[in-house]
């Protein structure tokens, strides 16, 4: 089986290395991987601002670089979401065009999505020695529908111990242009996620967007709580 | 154009059906399915009717007391009014409360029930007598005109001899409620409801659903019972509504 | 009431350094949220319940005009009067008018969110009147002069220590410890209002056209006080209140008490038809109706959001909000906070762009989405309002050094040697950056700092081998 990998801009510069992980993570299982540098962005963050001139010349781009009919997976949910949510609605100028949006839609899966209920696969065969709590992003969980997908997979990781929040599922505050707008809300907002996590007492922070996860991060350092953040993908390939 | 006009001809133009079009959506649109309540989520009592009642209102802190019969109601409602000294009543004229023993129970404590001159629209100065006697009431004694067994729901009728004071000014409410009055749920009241607008105006001018205490939660967020309308409520169901 | 919504970002500042504010806040969210979550679940199939809201609401605005006429001919069989206000101005007027000719004094009202769009309190005050807050959270408010701040609970950021300060300053009261108490002391004062006013104006839950029927839920028992003991009753309603049928009335019951605060249903549900026939003891004289516009003819003629009017004001939405849940109703500036309020603000000010920062005052976290009786999709919404907003020269658009900038950073994401020279050349200014204005080392430290290397660079670079993590 060959699939498309979408790395989009914020893992490219922020967190190459859940790039990588997920190319391992899926080449461990025999899958060829095709990484096309020439996409950079889905334009969700222009369209989001409510820039959908911009956002909709990002989405013809990405249906170009992905129009041979192969699967797309993608370890950014909010990308996913942006991709199988929003595409048709910007990209409706023709029946054609809505027509290969709604197509690319309909083969383009968050990682742990592909993993668990496309290929029916937890068990990967990684090791990770750690305590590890989940974070459910807004647009993975209530977007994709996505949560216990990323859960199964970790379960499945040898030496993981895994945490649940008492709500893992409140916002993280970070919300794209939010944070730049309200960036006391959004601080305030990430101090009660860092605080239920250290209230699990679990060293690292995962889950399936990385938005999220750096602006946890970043706040837990403002905060001086010695939490670190991992993307599904990092501890997948973790001892593979 | 006045208003009426303006805004008419707004949400035909906004709606697309032209401000000089007749409204030409009919019924058909506004036809209902014929899908079942409970195809629509609409939740429906199908339990013991009497039991689901008292379980429901005491959740609301409506004190159920059971009597076998008029009879026995009258004790009860004695026994309440024992309790409160002094207890200055307002009661409706219902047949229910002018059986007997019920009578006799609600001779010495009756503030009458406020009643419209002969002429029917009462003047000013015969409203604000009329409601600072109601006011005076320590307790409303009223019948029942249904009762919802799934939320423990009164549901009152206004009318001759029935007035909404009695159920509302009073710091206590005692409401006499025979079984056979019971309804499941807010669905099967649906039948007992004016359908239509000839039905509506032979009616009464208010329906009230009461459903527990007065209660608020408006000061930082706990739970307070007899804001405006009565703190304790009291139902005695009858079983044998027989006069 | 003034609008302050431009101010979003100063008020929720000082929101979030109140303490007392906080507390209230995390209230809200302990029992209100996980009340309606509770109810919800008990529900045999709560998904199909909010979708029949749902259709009963695009339904009766499908066909509002027809309703609206509809219910103005049963309304008027029933003995009432039905009036048209095209504007706040219009309806402050017929309610004046009426006041003055009915010979009225005192006025007790009961909680009304459109009463606060339309400032009638103020108005009929200006005229001599006497106006009552009758809802204990409003007259609170009231006492303090200020908005509400939540939809089902005006008074909810204040705390029993400030109510006890002001039942002292401004009601002559000791100073009290206990709700109870407070309580019954309003209860006593309150009444003697009721019994003494001529006129009480409330608002409306719901309108039955197929009869007339006017529709009040509340738990206190100050709506049927306002609507039985004076000689008049004035409701003030929203045109996009009625609904077609009792069948479509009884769902709607089913969700409005179990979305705005967990209960099956409210302790009174008031049904109106009418002012009281001549042989019943007590009611009110005259009943009048007003249907008021103020620029909800202007929403439903936008296709794209024209389901803000299918809100039926339960607040769900508002208990959910991690946004409202850390700044309060007060710092969205208006009568309609919130999610609700972030989105039907900017449609029915006069002036839009006073509202331009409240489709941003929202992570898309999607939660309003998921407990919206109704199933608006405020997301979708916010969304549709950013855009014109940002573009749309009827809302905006957004300043231009703005509109530069997205159009630069566009060109920038849809061009690879672009979108790589920035890259380059970023890290190598990232130093000089940092020491830069305030503003841009906020903004760049909004995350950790980027990695040594775009992954891009990486990958045709030496095999995959594994990571430590651990790293």
């Amino acid at each position: 089986m060959r699939v498309h990998v979408f790395i989009p801009c914020l893992v490219d510069q922020f967190r190459p290395s859940a790039a990588r992980s997920t190319l391992r993570v899926l080449e461990s299982l025999g899958i060829e991987v095709d990484y096309t540098p020439e996409q950079v962005c889905c334009g969700q963050p222009f369209f989001k601002a409510g820039y959908h001139t911009e956002a909709r010349r990002l989405a013809l781009k990405t249906l170009l670089h992905f129009q041979d009919g192969c699967l797309v997976v993608s370890p950014s949910g909010s990308c996913v979401r942006m991709v199988r949510e929003h595409y048709a609605e910007i990209l409706n100028r023709d029946a054609d065009e809505k027509r290969r949006a709604l197509d690319l839609a309909g083969r383009t899966y968050e990682l742990s999505e592909f993993l668990v209920r496309v290929l029916d696969v937890t068990h990967l065969g990684s090791s990770f020695s750690g305590r590890v709590t989940v974070h459910d992003s807004c647009q993975v969980r209530r977007g994709l529908g996505i949560w216990k997908e990323p859960r199964a997979l970790l379960d499945e990781v040898a030496g993981l111990e895994r945490i649940e929040m008492e709500r893992s599922d409140t916002c993280c505050g970070f919300g794209g242009i939010f944070s730049a707008r309200n960036p006391e809300i959004s601080a305030a907002l990430a101090r009660d996620k860092i605080s239920q996590a250290v209230a699990t007492g679990a060293e690292f922070v995962t889950g399936c967007e990385i938005s999220c996860l750096l602006h946890i991060e970043r706040h837990a350092r403002d905060m001086g709580v010695p939490i670190r953040t991992l993307h599904l993908a990092e501890i997948l390939a973790s001892g593979l | 154009m006045n208003d009426r006009e303006r805004i008419l001809r707004r949400i035909r133009q906004g709606l697309g059906t032209g401000p000089n079009l007749p409204a030409t959506r009919d019924s058909e649109e506004n036809a209902e399915s014929t899908d079942s309540f409970e195809a629509h989520g609409i939740p429906v009592c199908s339990q013991d009717l009497v039991q689901e009642f008292q379980r429901e209102a005491r959740l609301q802190s409506v004190e159920v007391h059971e009597a076998s019969d008029l009879s026995a109601a009258a004790h009860v409602l004695a026994r309440i009014l024992e309790t409160m000294a002094a207890a200055r009543v307002l009661a409706w004229s219902h047949p229910l409360l002018d059986a007997p023993d019920m009578a006799r129970v609600l001779q010495d404590h009756r503030v009458s029930d406020p009643s419209p001159g002969p002429e029917g629209a009462a003047s000013s100065e015969d409203r604000s007598s009329r409601t600072a006697r109601a006011a005076r009431a320590d307790v409303g004694v009223t019948a029942v005109d249904w009762a919802l067994a799934d939320t423990g729901t009164l549901v009152l009728r206004s009318g001759p001899g029935r007035s909404r004071s009695a159920s509302l000014l009073p710091p206590v409410h005692v409401a006499l409620l025979p079984v056979s009055r019971i309804l499941p749920d807010l669905s099967a009241l649906l039948e007992h409801l004016p359908l239509d607008p000839d039905q509506a105006l032979k009616q009464e001018s208010s329906l009230t659903l009461i459903t527990g205490t007065s209660k608020t939660a408006d000061i930082e967020l706990t739970l307070v019972r007899g804001v405006h309308g009565p703190g304790r409520v009291h139902v005695i169901l009858v079983a044998d509504e027989g006069v | 009431m003034k609008p302050t919504c431009h101010l979003f970002g100063q008020n929720s500042r000082k929101a979030l350094g109140d303490p007392h504010l906080q507390e209230a806040l995390r209230s809200v969210d302990e029992r209100l949220r996980t009340m309606r979550d509770a109810a919800f679940r008990e529900l045999p199939n709560a998904e199909a319940l909010r979708e029949q809201g749902r259709r009963i609401r695009d339904r009766a605005l499908a066909g509002l005009d027809v309703l609206l006429e509809q219910l103005e001919e049963n309304v008027t069989r029933l003995g009432g009067t039905v009036h048209w206000a095209a504007d706040a101005a219009a309806a402050r007027k017929v309610v004046e008018d009426l006041a003055v000719s009915r010979g009225v004094r005192t006025v007790v009202k009961g909680k009304s969110m459109v009463c606060e769009e339309i400032a009638l309190n103020q108005g009929l005050e200006a005229r001599g009147l006497d106006v009552v807050e009758t809802d204990l959270g409003e007259y609170i408010i009231q006492l303090a002069h200020e908005p509400p701040s939540h939809l089902v609970g005006p008074a909810i950021h204040k705390t029993k220590g400030q109510i006890a300060e002001l039942f002292r300053d401004c009601l002559g009261a000791p100073l009290m410890d206990d709700s109870e108490e407070m309580t019954r002391f309003a209860r006593r004062i309150l009444r003697e209002r009721f019994l003494s006013a001529d006129m009480g104006i409330t608002g409306a839950n719901f309108l039955v056209a197929a009869t007339g029927a006017v529709v009040l839920l509340e738990n206190e028992g100050n709506i049927r006080l306002s609507t039985t003991l004076p000689r008049i009753h004035v409701a003030v309603t929203g045109i996009e209140k009625v609904v077609p049928t009792w069948e479509d009335l009884c769902v709607l019951l089913q969700l409005l008490p179990r979305s705005a605060t967990g209960q099956k249903l409210s302790s009174y549900v008031s049904v109106l038809l009418g002012p009281r026939r001549a042989n019943e003891p007590d009611g009110v004289d005259e009943f009048h109706l007003v249907l008021l516009d103020n620029g909800r003819t202007r929403i439903l003629a936008d296709e794209a959001l024209r389901e803000t009017l299918r809100c039926i004001r339960c607040g769900a939405c508002l208990n959910t909000c991690p946004v409202y849940l850390k700044v309060g109703g007060h710092a969205y500036g208006w009568v309609y906070s919130g999610p609700i309020g972030s989105i039907l603000t900017p449609q029915l000010l006069q002036d839009r762009r006073t509202a331009s920062a409240l489709p941003f005052a929202s992570t898309l976290c999607g939660a309003c989405a998921e407990v919206c009786p109704v199933k608006i999709d405020i997301p979708r919404i916010l969304t549709e309002l950013r855009r014109r907003y940002a573009v749309d020269p009827a809302w905006g658009p957004a300043p231009l050094p703005e509109r530069a900038f997205a159009r630069m950073a566009g060109t920038v994401m849809a061009d690879r040697r672009l979108y790589e020279g920035a890259s380059r050349t970023a890290r190598c200014a990232l130093p000089l950056l940092e020491s830069g204005p305030p503003l841009l080392k906020r903004a760049l430290a909004t995350f950790p700092p980027p990695a040594e290397e775009p992954f891009r660079r990486t990958v045709s670079k030496s095999p995959r081998k594994a990571e430590d993590p651990h790293e």
